[in-house]
């Protein structure tokens, strides 16, 4: 009888792991992308200021209309959507073709979760050229601001930190729909995210209904009061995802 | 223990059974082929061994490993799905730059070569590709994977004869590659094309209803039914006592399918009545066993002590007189 060869398992110790490799198979798609959508919202949030200076005559930008672009959140409403598309589009494609070449379920959540990371990491530095940019430019020369506004923070620990828990918050959203569909159905992505929806309504009532208990530490986050809540909705998806991607077929 | 294990495999999608009871050794460094008519399970079975899907019942061990328990053992594997899909942004050459990743046993000459063989577009989008180059790319990198049991899932779809031929050739060429059979590789192969790959074949997986009907060597499978064909009177006097699954009339002359193997006495009865005994082909095989819903029939004797088969050679024709 013949036998075949019998390779230690696991023997595979590649320095990016086969999972991350896949992920990062389209750098452009996964890594400038997100890079590119934080330059163009910058670009439209300028064009908007001037169309606006135009109609209010207030050109060039008074006092008033500069301090008003730090409520800009465009940063934060334009990276969750095409992430959420990276995130589930990772958990479905990807995750065919990783067990189809050999990969266990842990592996390719793994090495999808690194890719995650790099992406993340990638986007958070690149709003921190775009903020160093920002400072040099005095506010793009028309005093608008788009990276260094309330919603994120000020400076740049706080810049990188909210685009970095943005990024993955956005990822990891997909990767939890794009998996139940996978593991569950289309119908089930339906039913989550109403049950979602409703979980984050009832997150904002409460919030809402003790918001005098909730003042004192909330305040000492100042306007980054938001990033324990997305932090921790960020665990409970990739905590989920993870426990269905291991019972889930191809 | 090498080779794949299968014990009691059952798998369900809800109550429709898909998979039962299937118990199966695949020997290491063979060329199996997994064969039987559409929807009697083969895929289910091949997503079962590469865990792709998960079995509701039974076990599966590669190399003595279940990858239920250890399942970094499926890196020893490679499973290109007849359907499989890609990652959209990937071209055609994105997927060939990633694959080798998870391989180390990749041997990207190999790689090359089919690509210039098939002409593989690789600047073309993967879900661009047409039947024919998605079974291509599938080949390409089964083959040049150097997985120790490469499954190949109906491979040549919408390949033309030519593509077909290549693929055979470089199967062959993969299977010999490895100097001694310690390192030869487990080929798993299912296939509607059984007569063009049977040469390929070494041993058959026969199913019919998500049961198993048959495994072992394709001269063994030649013993699981044969044809008969003379005079009416004749081939039912040589089928008498066996099973006769179809009968086709041409004139005076009957030809007769019969299940069971063929014995010495078998052999002089044919050539006494003149009835000229063949064997069919695995092609045949497996039609008979899909047209008919032979499975239960030609499982039960395999699995319990008939007489030992003797296989069937084309044109056994009996010369018409009594041997005594």
């Amino acid at each position: 009888m013949t036998s075949t060869p019998a390779p230690a398992v696991g023997r595979r110790r590649a320095a990016i792991p086969p999972t991350l490799s896949l992920y990062l198979g389209n750098r452009y798609y996964v890594l400038a992308n997100p890079a590119i959508i934080l330059t163009v919202v910058v670009g439209l949030s300028m064009l908007v200021a001037v169309l606006i200076g135009l109609a209010t005559g207030e050109l060039p930008l008074t006092e008033r209309l500069r301090e008003g672009t730090r409520a800009n959140g465009g940063v934060i409403y334009g990276l969750p959507g095409f992430l959420m598309g990276v995130g589930a589009m990772a958990t479905n494609r990807n995750f065919s073709l990783a067990l189809s070449l050999g990969s266990s379920r842990r592996a390719f959540w793994q090495g999808t979760s690194y890719g995650f990371l790099a992406t993340s990491l990638v986007t958070a530095t690149a709003a921190m050229i775009l903020l160093a940019l920002e400072r040099a430019t005095h506010a793009w020369w028309l005093g608008i601001h788009v990276i260094e506004v309330d919603v994120l923070g000020r400076g740049y620990p706080l810049v990188f930190l909210s685009v970095l828990c943005t990024c993955l918050f956005g990822l990891y959203l997909g990767a939890f729909f794009g998996t139940i569909y996978r593991t569950l159905g289309a119908a089930w992505v339906v039913v989550t995210s109403i049950g979602y929806a409703v979980a984050v309504v009832a997150l904002v009532a409460m919030l809402v209904w003790q918001r005098e208990a909730l003042a004192a530490p909330l305040a000492s986050l100042g306007n980054s009061w938001w990033l324990p809540f997305v932090a921790a909705q960020t665990a409970l998806t990739a905590g989920a995802s993870f426990l269905l991607n291991e019972r889930a077929p191809v | 223990m090498t080779g794949i294990t299968i014990t009691g495999l059952v798998k369900r999608y809800g109550r429709t059974p898909v998979l039962t009871d299937i118990s199966v050794q695949l020997a290491p460094g063979r060329i199996h082929g997994l064969l039987g008519a559409n929807g009697v399970g083969k895929t289910t079975l091949l997503a079962c061994l590469c865990r792709h899907t998960f079995a509701t019942a039974g076990t599966v061990l590669i190399d003595g490993i279940d990858p239920a328990v250890d399942s970094t053992v499926l890196a020893r594997t490679c499973f290109i799905r007849e359907d499989q899909r890609y990652p959209d942004q990937f071209r055609l050459g994105t997927v060939l730059e990633v694959a080798p990743a998870f391989y180390p046993t990749w041997d990207p000459g190999v790689a090359a070569r089919l690509i210039e063989r098939f002409r593989l577009p690789l600047a073309t989008r993967a879900k661009k590709l047409s039947r024919g180059q998605r079974s291509a790319l599938a080949i390409t990198i089964a083959l040049a994977s150097g997985a120790p049991y490469t499954v190949l899932d109906e491979p040549y779809l919408g390949l033309d004869a030519g593509a077909r031929a290549i693929f055979y050739e470089e199967l062959l060429v993969a299977y010999g590659a490895a100097a001694d059979d310690a390192v030869r590789r487990t080929f798993i192969v299912s296939t509607h094309l059984v007569d063009e790959a049977a040469e390929l074949l070494e041993e058959v997986v026969l199913l019919d209803s998500g049961r198993l009907v048959f495994a072992g060597s394709t001269e063994d499978a030649s013993t699981l039914a044969f044809r008969a064909r003379g005079g009416r009177d004749a081939v039912h006097t040589v089928a008498a006592g066996r099973t006769v699954v179809e009968e086709r009339s041409l004139g005076p002359v009957l030809t007769a399918v019969v299940l069971g193997p063929v014995s010495a006495q078998d052999h002089a009865r044919a050539g006494y009545a003149g009835v000229e005994l063949s064997p069919l082909t695995l092609q045949e095989l497996v039609a008979v066993v899909g047209e008919h819903r032979l499975g239960a029939q030609l499982a039960a004797p395999w699995r319990g002590s008939t007489p030992a088969p003797q296989p069937l050679t084309c044109g056994s024709a009996s010369s018409g007189k009594d041997p005594s």
